[in-house]
């Protein structure tokens, strides 16, 4: 089991994008009921009236909260990105490295292989599972694909990949300027293209490696996003007012890699020997780790706030903190590759050289045969800005010649030394590791589930039985009335936070513990009761987690969304063929809170529902996206996956009554 | 005029389908075009006042380009009905004035009194009015020529206006008897149920419905019998008129971009036709090639969809979806963004625009297999090269846009036909 293995090429990026919309994206509480996805209209607008409303400016006000001061500025009532699509691209992002089976490292530079330099891209739709959580967010993806050039220059398409796996956000980090956030997927062979000519023997090797097992896998992090200068509320107001449907997508960094995937571990997480902060509950306590008070981040609007005020007031930062890293150790090999993809802060928003701490290396603690506790050094961690970028995050530290420490790997625990003054950066946790590819889940209340949760241990599934605390969270939202007394009006974000559910209450769907049997492989079953945004959060045995603040950015947890049980089973058809219901019902809502949807399936005409021929013009289409077979597909509809089960069948039953005989035998005029 | 005597055979009936379907095709691209150089708000030329106006005109334009798509996909089933093949080819841009025998000019340009004028024209109802006036001149008769009949038949038809066109088309329905004249499989027909066109489509598998289908064109394109103020006619003549008070009150009114009159972006041995204009912009050039070949495929895609044969249910709704979605993910985004590059050095101050043009071999492929995998393997070839230009310098946005549409219909189609995972 090695997400890590070789040949692996990496890739890096200066002009990522990503353009969700705002409604789907930040806490706009005041505008939306998330639960029931239906708008709040207090003021009773008309359709037009309430896209005017949602392009115009407002103050908005983020109340203070125990570990952060409140703040007030210049925004408006559909936020920084009303008409974002959803998009994500990689940009130009170019491969940068290829590590060979051997070992060996290809650079630019130095081969003429044109999997070297080639270019990286991911056409995909960004989507968050709860709009007004920052901790889960999925990248859909349609096709993934590698080009390099000919002999006569021309582009070649080296690999394609069909419809990698949802990749689900993970360890985001607000230590890095304006926040980062890692994913990973996978792409089984059967959708896998490569090119075949011979021409790059990297690629071969690749090709063959992959075929030997499942696919590959690709891991990437996008850091450093943040909306262009000049994208101010006020700019996008004047445009708005033009007409102007314009977009406010976030550029930044990117780093990744991809490699051959043997079909085990997790497709969507990294599985090895997890290192994590020293004050995390889930490593041994350690004398002196105490853990810096974590900021109020809940939405992404919450982390670029929080990134703004530092920009605006710099000062001279004590160490930022730094987030997780991921060992794996292949004796075969004689190598421990080490992630650190979502490791090392940048040292400012504009200056991506990486924070100095000064030398680093990688260590191992173990109990020697007197019953000491002993370090070892394996040796030194390169961070710096080139590597991380050359060599997509990882950094391999040999174990060749290291007698030493080879054999004590197994039992010891790894941890990374600030060699200054020996202090412990990331120490390996001392519990399992509990992930799920069912990290963001879409459920019907009162359809049951199963969802799937693994156990890990140093990096391989369980061996034991492991019991498994379940704690559920309910992400809640209070949306604070609009002051309309001020010029511009003025909105308090909406009161939010996470809270327990706890025995008793009727929104409970799990039972509070699992025992996941040896194998680590352990099913879960759910009952969504209640519509919501919720978090199930497993605590390993012997984590000593704050029973009252979890830390998103780093603990165990699944994202679970229940849909409402919209029933319409007894509406006629009369009524379901009435624009005046399907608007109401289905279409307004999108048309309104995601116009830029309407450019794929012009479901809500642009500015008002007057053309509603028009859109009966698209029922197959609309049909053919709307299927649940396409939920995993950048092309679904809505972008947003907030439809549920009652919704679909009554798009659906639109669209047939369009389609249907009945009307197909219209005469015509 | 006396009314001709009807048309009583077959294959002069499929011939001048064959002429409907192909005028059918060429006034839908010309109005496409036409919509698409229309600016956008925030555009020069254009104040926040008249956003709207230009923003119906759009509206209106793709409408009855949209229809346009009906009459033609009509057409493809009537022809099947009486034994003809689907007809989707047509010459490239500028066409002659004689290519459909009524003397009209056809040709790709910017929205503009002129350009609505002539469509204006191209739907005029055949009774006489003021629209007489109104198209004098714009016609040559000595390129209106005669269309061959049957080559068994000694007459010549003569037709002076698209309504007169299928008036003979009509008379055949009632003078070829219909038990010998409906050789097309009924299953081959394209109904509503893949192509929801408002009005519904009209399967055609006897006299009746192949009236119904006639009926439904005539009434909309010219308003003929009767001039209705939802014929295309009406509506070409109502945006003329907006258009010259839109001018008078304010003479710096741009509502169009300066694209080329008949880009092309390649040469063809088949139709290049003197008047076109090549694109040379070497950006462009590649933007317009993108264009092109998602206008040819989606052309492919229907040539399988009204020649089908073996596809189950389940296939013919993605063939039909995948048309669709063609047409409003890739080819409306790509001729809206040309019509915004420029053309090149040769054409200082001009933008390009969609240059519509086929290829020869933009054509059927009679095996069902083969034309599969070759749509499939086309849509993955599109994508990549969407990805790959949109890294070029200077590229526009919109281009990743659809290759994730692309990319959705390579999969659709591979799964569809039992390809793909």
């Amino acid at each position: 089991m090695n997400y890590l293995a070789l040949p692996r090429v990496a890739f890096a990026g200066t002009d990522a994008m990503a353009n969700p919309s705002t409604a789907n994206n930040n806490n706009t509480m005041n505008l939306v009921d998330h639960a029931y996805v239906r708008l709040r209209n207090p003021k009773q607008l008309d359709p037009p009236a309430y896209r005017a409303w949602l392009m115009s400016p407002i103050t908005l006000t983020i109340l203070p909260t125990p570990d952060q001061p409140g703040a007030t500025f210049a925004s408006l009532m559909g936020l920084w990105n009303y008409f974002g699509d959803h998009a994500v691209s990689f940009g130009s992002a170019a491969t940068t490295s290829i590590t060979l089976a051997d070992g060996r490292a290809l650079l630019p530079h130095e081969s003429a292989d044109p999997l070297l330099g080639a270019a990286v891209s991911l056409s995909a739709r960004i989507v968050d599972l709860d709009p007004a959580d920052n901790y889960c967010t999925q990248i859909i993806a349609g096709a993934f694909r590698v080009f390099g050039q000919d002999t006569a220059g021309r582009p070649v398409t080296l690999l394609h990949g069909e419809r990698p796996t949802v990749a689900c956000s993970r360890w985001l980090s607000d230590s890095r300027p304006f926040g980062a956030g890692m994913f990973q997927c996978v792409i089984p062979n059967e959708r896998l293209e490569f090119d075949e000519s011979g021409r790059s023997p990297a690629l071969d090797a690749l090709r063959a490696a992959a075929h030997a097992g499942a696919g590959i896998a690709l891991r990437y992090c996008f850091y450093t996003m943040r909306t262009r200068p000049g994208m101010t509320p006020a700019f996008l107001a004047e445009q708005f007012a033009q007409g102007v449907p314009l977009a406010n997508p976030k550029y930044g960094m990117l780093a990744g890699s991809f490699g051959p995937w043997d079909g085990a571990g997790l497709r969507s997480a990294p599985v090895g020997r997890v290192l994590y902060r020293p004050s995390s509950p889930l490593c041994a306590p350690a004398p002196g780790a105490t853990e810096a008070p974590r900021p109020h981040i809940k939405t992404h609007e919450d982390l670029e706030h929080l990134w703004r005020g530092r920009a605006a007031a710099p000062q001279t930062p004590a160490a930022p903190g730094i987030g997780p890293a991921v060992a794996v150790v292949d004796l075969e090999r004689q190598t421990v590759a080490l992630d650190l993809l979502s490791t090392f802060p940048e040292a400012a928003p504009d200056d991506m050289t990486k924070f100095d701490f000064g030398p680093v290396s990688l260590r191992l603690s173990h109990t020697a045969a007197d019953g000491t506790q002993q370090d070892v050094v394996v040796g030194p961690v390169a961070y710096d800005r080139a590597s991380y970028e050359t060599f997509g995050g990882v950094v391999e530290v040999p174990l060749a010649g290291r007698d030493d420490v080879a054999p004590l790997l197994d039992a010891g625990r790894i941890w990374l030394c600030r060699d200054a003054d020996g202090a412990a950066l990331l120490r390996e946790i001392a519990t399992v590791q509990v992930e799920t590819d069912d990290r963001c889940v879409y459920l019907q209340e009162g359809e049951p589930t199963t969802i799937t949760v693994r156990v890990f241990e140093r990096g391989r599934p369980s061996e034991r039985a492991v019991r498994l605390r379940i704690q559920q969270w309910r992400d809640y939202n209070r949306p604070e009335p609009v002051d309309e007394t001020t010029t511009p009006p003025t909105v308090t974000a909406a009161f939010f936070g996470y809270e327990r559910v706890r025995r008793g209450d009727p929104d409970l769907l799990v039972a509070p513990a699992i025992t996941a049997p040896p194998g680590g492989v352990a099913r879960l079953r759910l009952r969504p009761r209640r519509p919501g945004s919720y978090k199930l959060r497993f605590i390993p045995p012997g984590a000593a987690v704050d029973p009252t603040h979890p830390d998103w950015g780093t603990e165990f947890f699944a994202n679970l969304r229940v849909l409402p049980d919209d029933d319409y089973s007894g509406v006629g058809d009369e009524t379901i063929a009435s624009w005046s219901f399907m608007y109401q019902e289905v279409f307004g809502y999108y048309t309104l809170m995601y116009p830029m949807m309407a450019t794929i399936i012009p479901w809500g005409p642009h500015d008002a529902p007057d053309d509603p021929e028009r859109v009966r013009t698209f029922a197959a289409l609309i049909r053919q996206f709307v299927d649940e077979q396409v939920l995993d597909s950048p092309m679904y509809m809505p972008i947003t996956r907030e439809l549920s089960a009652g919704k679909r069948r009554l798009i659906q039953r639109w669209c047939e009554l369009q389609l249907g005989p009945a009307r197909a035998q219209e005469p015509p005029p | 005029m006396t009314a001709p005597p009807p048309v009583t055979t077959r294959a002069e009936l499929i011939y001048l389908l064959s002429v409907a379907a192909e005028l059918e095709h060429s006034l839908a691209c010309q109005y496409l075009f036409t919509a698409f150089s229309l600016k956008q708000a925030g555009d020069p030329g254009v104040s926040r006042q008249q956003v709207g106006l230009v923003r119906s005109w759009a509206a209106t334009i793709e409408g009855i380009a949209l229809q346009e798509m009906q009459h033609l996909a009509l057409a493809c089933n009537l022809l099947t009905a009486v034994g003809g093949a689907p007809n989707l080819r047509r010459p490239n841009f500028p066409q002659l004035a004689s290519a459909y025998r009524l003397g009209m000019p056809s040709s790709l340009a910017a929205f503009g009194v002129e350009t609505l004028r002539r469509y204006a024209c191209w739907e005029r109802p055949e009774e006489p009015g003021f629209w007489d006036q109104l198209c004098a001149g714009l016609a040559d008769p000595a390129l209106a020529a005669p269309a061959p009949a049957d080559p068994l038949d000694a007459d010549e038809r003569r037709y002076r206006t698209i309504a007169e066109l299928y008036h003979l088309i009509d008379s055949a329905f009632d003078a070829i008897p219909a038990a010998r004249l409906f050789v097309g499989p009924p299953a081959a027909q394209v109904g509503p149920e893949l192509i929801p066109f408002r009005p519904p489509l009209i399967r055609v598998s006897d006299a009746q419905a192949a009236h119904a289908a006639i009926r439904l064109i005539v009434v909309e394109g010219e308003g003929t019998p009767g001039h209705t103020e939802h014929s295309h006619f009406a509506r070409f003549y109502r945006i003329l008129t907006e258009l010259r008070q839109a001018l008078q009150e304010d003479p710096a009114f741009e509502p169009a971009w300066p694209v080329l009159d008949n880009p092309l972006f390649d040469a063809h041995t088949d139709s290049y036709t003197p008047g076109a204009n090549r694109v040379t912009d070497p950006l462009t050039r590649r933007v317009g090639m993108l264009f092109t070949a998602c206008y040819d495929l989606m052309l492919q895609l229907l040539m399988r969809l009204f020649g089908h044969g073996g596809e189950d249910t389940a296939q013919l709704r993605t063939l039909a979806n995948a048309c669709m979605s063609l047409m409003t993910g890739a080819i409306r985004p790509l001729g809206v963004i040309l019509t915004r590059m420029p053309a090149g050095a040769a054409f200082p101050g001009r933008t390009a625009g969609p240059s519509f043009e086929t290829y020869l071999d933009t054509q059927p492929s009679p095996h069902r297999s083969s034309a599969w995998a070759v749509a499939r393997e086309r849509f993955g070839q599109i994508a990549d090269d969407c990805e790959v230009v949109a890294r070029l310098p200077g590229a526009p946005g919109g281009l990743r846009e659809v290759a994730l549409l692309l990319d959705f219909w390579r999969g659709a189609l591979g799964r569809a036909a039992g390809r793909a995972p």
